[in-house]
């Protein structure tokens, strides 16, 4: 039971960095981007190709699917959003959602269905800890997690770039006012996105395997994680993440077939009883 | 009288359309008929009140394996079965919209993507029920089965069901409930502070845009005689999107039109599945760019140029 919870909570460490790169452009551009399970995808494959292609270290893989994944955010960025920019957030949705088509039958078309998993390189024997099973592989999730969430509130308290990104998504036009570029926070933010999508995407195949179809799963676990913590705050992010993480963990103790629906059933009563999350404020 | 002549023309050629198309393209047409009625619910919820759901394929497969369970394990007829199979997707409905449609859009759009993703877990997993992949096999069609075993009767059914929708639809969104959608649409705190009741008129499309839906699956189901987890992923719920928003936001001809050209599309594809649905995201991301009014827009463009020939050489100043 204690070994479950804390499965959970290493888990819950992938949960917090999909729901992070969500958050990064709900937050200042009002955009659920229904294409960041299929970047998540893109990124284990890229990970997939560089450590067992080129056989480099795994971090390294994780560098490149970070590189890669974010600068395809970035170009979907200059392509799509600059021309559909300021349109409802039905149709920027749609736009989303065709990309996440293209991507991911794209994927299905190069590489099939044939799962392909990736070695992290770190010992495999379990290291036990009073009884725990705290291995290096169950450590990762969370470790890495650790450093985004820290690497990210540097980002925003100390630079000049994550500072203007808090103006422009406090008021756009007062921040513009005052001589933040947006166009230049507006790449910045969807690389920062793409680049976190590309380290879940490394995790989760370094934790399952690595599929076409594999995307799908974070995509839906992040949007539930980021209205558990509140849409577009990041300290709801994490909380969120972590109790989903526990919540699916626990949820095996229920017969199979209903343990898959927990989590959305926990999103409903949470539509109910506090919309707007552990930390939110009303949107 | 000349809409009338034109009505009645239309009338006669879908009339006889089964008897000159071959078996294969009458089984195309049937088909696309039936995703036409499903995409007309979907076309009320995301083009007219501006509703993004994502899970419409999830309610038109709900009916489809309720008709489908009541007939083959409980020995329904099929008439009966497709009441209950069109009253299930509403009272589904209503226990997702209920608490996502007070809030902000963005939670009844991730509200309708979990809920996909659930109903297929739910179905893969509950093989007692549903079958799990084999799915629900040898459904019988419609009473009397004789009679609609065959595709070109079964076809006029689809077609007067086809109708029916279309004529309510067209009557409703007329209708000052409709207007009240509309208004939602283009700006919900706006349509509220008119005195709109916001949240019950969003509830409301997407009730009835579901009921529609339970239409078309307990015909697919009877039709197809079988259902199966490959009929209610998320991928095709996003191609039911797919038609509606390339037919035209806030039309009912677009999305139509929009069905019946990309349903006769994939039957070209057909061999390279991936590549098909690579085909229509390009598409699909192209309307949304550059033509945001979808096909009603370019439709209703040319009738105003052949209407009006010279309105646009007036604004172009080539004619005083």
């Amino acid at each position: 039971m204690i070994q479950q919870i804390l499965d959970g909570i290493l888990m819950g460490g992938l949960y917090v960095v999909v729901a992070l790169g969500l958050t990064s452009l709900f937050s200042v551009f009002r955009v659920i981007n229904l294409a960041h399970g299929a970047l998540i995808m893109v990124g284990a494959y890229i990970t997939f190709f560089v450590t067992v292609g080129a056989g480099v270290n795994f971090f390294f893989g994780m560098l490149a699917a970070m590189a890669v994944t974010g600068a395809l955010l970035l170009i979907v960025e200059r392509v799509v959003f600059r021309q559909i920019e300021g349109r409802s957030m039905l149709i920027q949705m749609v736009a989303t959602m065709a990309i996440t088509m293209i991507v991911e039958s794209g994927a299905l078309l190069l590489f099939r269905t044939r799962a392909r998993s990736i070695s992290t390189g770190l010992p495999d024997a379990p290291l036990m800890f009073f009884g725990l099973d705290v291995g290096p592989q169950r450590l990762l999730l969370l470790g890495v997690a650790l450093i985004v969430v820290f690497a990210l509130r540097a980002l925003y308290k100390h630079t000049k770039i994550g500072l203007a990104t808090l103006a422009v998504a406090q008021n756009r036009e007062v921040a513009t006012a005052l001589g933040v570029d947006p166009k230049a926070v507006s790449m910045f933010n969807f690389y920062l996105s793409g680049a976190l999508a590309g380290i879940a995407g490394s995790l989760l195949g370094a934790a399952t395997a690595v599929t076409p179809a594999m995307g799908v799963a974070p995509l839906i676990k992040g949007l539930i994680v980021i209205v558990l913590g509140g849409l577009g705050s990041v300290g709801g992010c994490i909380a969120g993440g972590f109790t989903l993480g526990v919540l699916d963990s626990l949820g095996a103790f229920i017969p199979h077939g209903i343990s898959e629906a927990v989590p959305f059933i926990i999103f409903l009563i949470f539509l109910f009883v506090r919309p707007t999350g552990f930390f939110g404020k009303e949107i | 009288m000349k809409k009338a002549i034109l009505y009645l023309l239309a009338l006669i050629v879908a009339a006889l359309l089964p008897w000159s198309l071959g078996p294969y393209w009458l089984e195309v047409l049937n088909l696309a008929l039936i995703n036409c009625i499903s995409v007309l619910g979907l076309s009320l919820i995301f083009g007219f009140c501006g509703l993004a759901s994502f899970c419409h394929a999830s309610f038109v497969g709900i009916a489809s394996y309720a008709s489908g369970i009541l007939v083959v394990k409980a020995g329904f007829p099929a008439w009966i079965s497709m009441i209950f199979a069109i009253l299930l997707p509403p009272i589904v409905a209503l226990g997702i919209g209920y608490p996502s449609l007070r809030l902000h859009g963005v939670y009844f759009a991730i509200a309708t993507m979990c809920f996909s993703v659930i109903v297929s877990v739910i179905v893969w997993s509950w093989e007692d029920l549903t079958g799990g992949y084999l799915g629900i096999l040898t459904v019988p069609s419609f009473e009397p089965t004789l009679l609609f075993k065959d595709p070109r009767y079964f076809y006029y059914l689809i077609l007067a069901f086809l109708i029916v929708v279309y004529y309510i639809l067209h009557r409703l969104v007329k209708s000052r409930i409709g207007r009240a959608m509309i208004a939602i649409r283009e700006h919900e705190v706006l349509a509220g502070s008119m005195g709109v009741k916001v949240p019950q008129y969003k509830l409301l499309a997407f009730i009835i845009g579901t009921l529609i839906a339970g239409v078309a699956g307990s015909l697919s189901v009877h039709y197809l005689h079988t259902i199966t987890p490959e009929f209610i992923n998320l991928g095709q719920s996003f191609t039911l999107v797919m038609y509606t928003v390339i037919g035209g936001l806030g039309s009912l001809y677009g999305p139509l039109a929009a069905t019946i050209i990309f349903c006769f599309i994939s039957e070209y594809l057909r061999a390279t599945e991936m590549l098909q649905m690579i085909i229509y995201g390009v598409v699909l991301l192209l309307f949304v760019m550059y033509i945001p009014g979808g096909l009603a827009s370019a439709f209703d463009l040319v009738v105003k140029k052949i209407k009006s020939p010279g309105r646009e050489a007036y604004k172009e100043g080539k004619i005083a």
